[in-house]
């Protein structure tokens, strides 16, 4: 597996691709914490996919990174398709042949591939949140918000506790990019299933057809679980029922790529 | 298991749907030589090479690659190497990196790189990307691909296509000086020239199915080679070619001769019987055998002509 892993990081170096990743990671990290911090206000308001941040959550210790956390579904869009090209594209460029005549145990490529991304992911975000700090304190500064919670020891924890659900919630968007590419063998498929199905098809069931699954679908719980729990999902369901999608996914890729025949 | 055997296949079967890509292909490829395995398009050459590798598990039959169930490839592919349907890299990165990623995964040291990129005359393009190299660039890599675990077992689909003259040239010698340090090597082409330059055995399938299997030379002499007997008078060849059917050759009538389907080595018998009844050859003759049209005859009609 760590051959597996080592293998897949002269991949995730590439200068272009390393760059780009982490351009979206950072940019859709600070743009979103930006514009929360610039409109937050008493209530909170959910804009679209973006978190809600309340003036009252900004001036607690972890609101330095609280942005990270409202650029969550934005982070986890990016994550799936890093995840999903990167799987997708061993099929379209032929290269799982050669991958697979070299190491024929094709969970330990699977597993050494997807620890890869998931440091990869790690890193970014960890720059990304340096990022966020970085443009929070100014900001809040402008607008008058209470900073000073954000330098206390607490701030520290809570900006970790803030990274690791974002984290996760990352990793389960990413699991899902794998698996969705892994059963259509195709990124532009894949990212758009993904997309199609987190930012419109469940948006649609919760808002229309089906309210009550608010506190069930995927991509309501890892929602939750990248703001600590919310209203709707306690942090504990949250992380339980993101770990349960999470594996079933990994699963369900892992079986269709050690029983399908590479045809690629 | 049988040592001697590098591959050996038994009954060999793939289908993908309603479609048979394989039926029932046996075959056996011997170590230390180099094996054709030739076919038209559509084979089933590249879908029993997959099998061979693991790729694609056979519907029915079983093989044995060095000594060990091709239903476990994790025990002899580190001793394989294996170009499959041309190079599929990562176009972004240089060839250089493309090996890298290879080496780690079997975790062989860097310092192999530079070797077999030598080897495939690449060194000096080492750091320019994949998506910039020409076809004959990539599928050099390729091949330095397939050698940079020093394989017991080389398996090359299509090796030289996109080559000049000079790096066929550079592939063949390559072959031999494989095959002269032990290395086993099934090698698939189009190119039935290189094919006749360099093997020793070949494997003919078609439709999926074994066609021949067996020396080159062996299928040459009995399938190819062709003798041309010129009478000095022309009147004398309906009963040249009666002498030739009563000895059990197949022969066609030309202007002036008579191509006939027989070993160089009846030649002599030809000359005694002609002149025993009566006819004076101005000219007797062996065309060298040829892969191509031995292929064509047995491809179109599934028997020598």
């Amino acid at each position: 597996m760590i051959a597996a892993f080592r293998s897949e990081w002269v991949k995730l170096t590439r200068r272009n691709f390393a760059a780009g990743s982490l351009a979206a990671l950072i940019g859709f990290s600070v743009a979103i914490t930006s514009v929360s911090i610039l409109r937050a206000n008493d209530t909170g308001t959910r804009h679209g996919p973006m978190g809600q941040l309340t003036l009252t959550k900004l001036v607690t210790p972890g609101g330095w990174v609280a942005g990270l956390g409202a650029a969550s579904t934005f982070l986890g869009l990016v994550t799936l398709a890093i995840f999903a090209s990167n799987v997708a594209g061993e099929f379209t460029t032929g290269t799982i042949r050669s991958v697979l005549t070299v190491e024929p145990r094709r969970l330990t490529v699977l597993t050494g591939k997807t620890v890869a991304l998931v440091t990869f992911i790690a890193g970014g975000l960890a720059l990304a949140a340096a990022a966020v700090a970085a443009v929070a304190f100014p900001l809040a500064s402008r607008q008058g918000i209470d900073t000073s919670a954000w330098t206390t020891t607490s701030a520290l924890t809570e900006g970790l506790s803030t990274y690791l659900n974002v984290l996760l919630s990352c990793i389960a968007w990413g699991i899902f990019g794998a698996t969705l590419a892994m059963l259509t063998r195709s990124s532009a498929i894949a990212i758009a299933a993904g997309v199609g199905y987190f930012l419109l098809a469940e948006q649609l069931l919760l808002n229309s057809l089906w309210p009550s699954t608010e506190d069930y679908l995927p991509a309501s719980a890892m929602s939750a679980l990248a703001e600590g729990g919310n209203t709707s999902i306690s942090f504990g369901t949250a992380l339980g029922l993101v770990a349960a999608y999470t594996l079933g996914a990994y699963a369900v890729a892992a079986t269709v790529f050690v029983r399908r025949g590479i045809t690629a | 298991m049988n040592d001697t055997l590098a591959i050996s296949a038994r009954g060999l079967t793939k289908t993908f749907g309603d479609q048979r890509a394989v039926t029932d292909l046996s075959f056996d490829l011997a170590r230390g030589t180099v094996t054709g395995f030739v076919g038209p398009n559509g084979a089933g050459k590249s879908t029993t090479i997959r099998m061979l590798l693991g790729l694609i598990r056979p519907t029915a039959g079983t093989a044995e690659v060095l000594g060990c169930a091709i239903d476990e490839p994790r025990r002899y592919l580190s001793r394989v190497g294996a170009l499959v349907e041309g190079p599929a890299f990562y176009p972004h990165l240089s060839g250089y990196r493309n090996l890298l990623v290879l080496t780690r995964l079997a975790q062989q040291p860097a310092t192999r790189i530079d070797e077999v990129l030598a080897v495939a005359g690449l060194a000096d393009r080492a750091k320019d990307s994949f998506k910039d190299y020409s076809l004959g660039m990539k599928q050099r890599l390729g091949i330095a691909a397939a050698l940079l675990h020093d394989p017991e077992l080389l398996i090359l689909d299509e090796p030289t296509n996109g080559l000049d003259p000079a790096g066929i040239v550079e592939i063949r010698t390559l072959l031999r000086d494989l095959s002269e340090r032990g290395t086993s090597v099934l090698v698939s082409s189009h190119n039935l020239s290189e094919i006749q330059a360099v093997c020793h055995r070949i494997v003919l399938i078609q439709h999926g199915r074994l066609l021949w299997s067996g020396e080159l030379d062996e299928l040459l002499t009995s399938h190819g080679a062709t003798l041309t007997a010129a009478p000095e008078h022309t009147s004398d060849i309906p009963a040249l070619a009666t002498l030739v059917s009563t000895a059990g050759y197949r022969c066609s009538a030309r202007d002036d001769h008579l191509e006939i389907r027989a070993p160089g080595s009846w030649a002599a018998e030809l000359n005694r019987q002609a002149m025993a009844a009566g006819i004076t050859l101005r000219e007797l003759a062996m065309r060298d055998a040829n892969l191509e049209q031995t292929f064509l005859d047995l491809t179109t009609t599934g028997a020598p002509a």
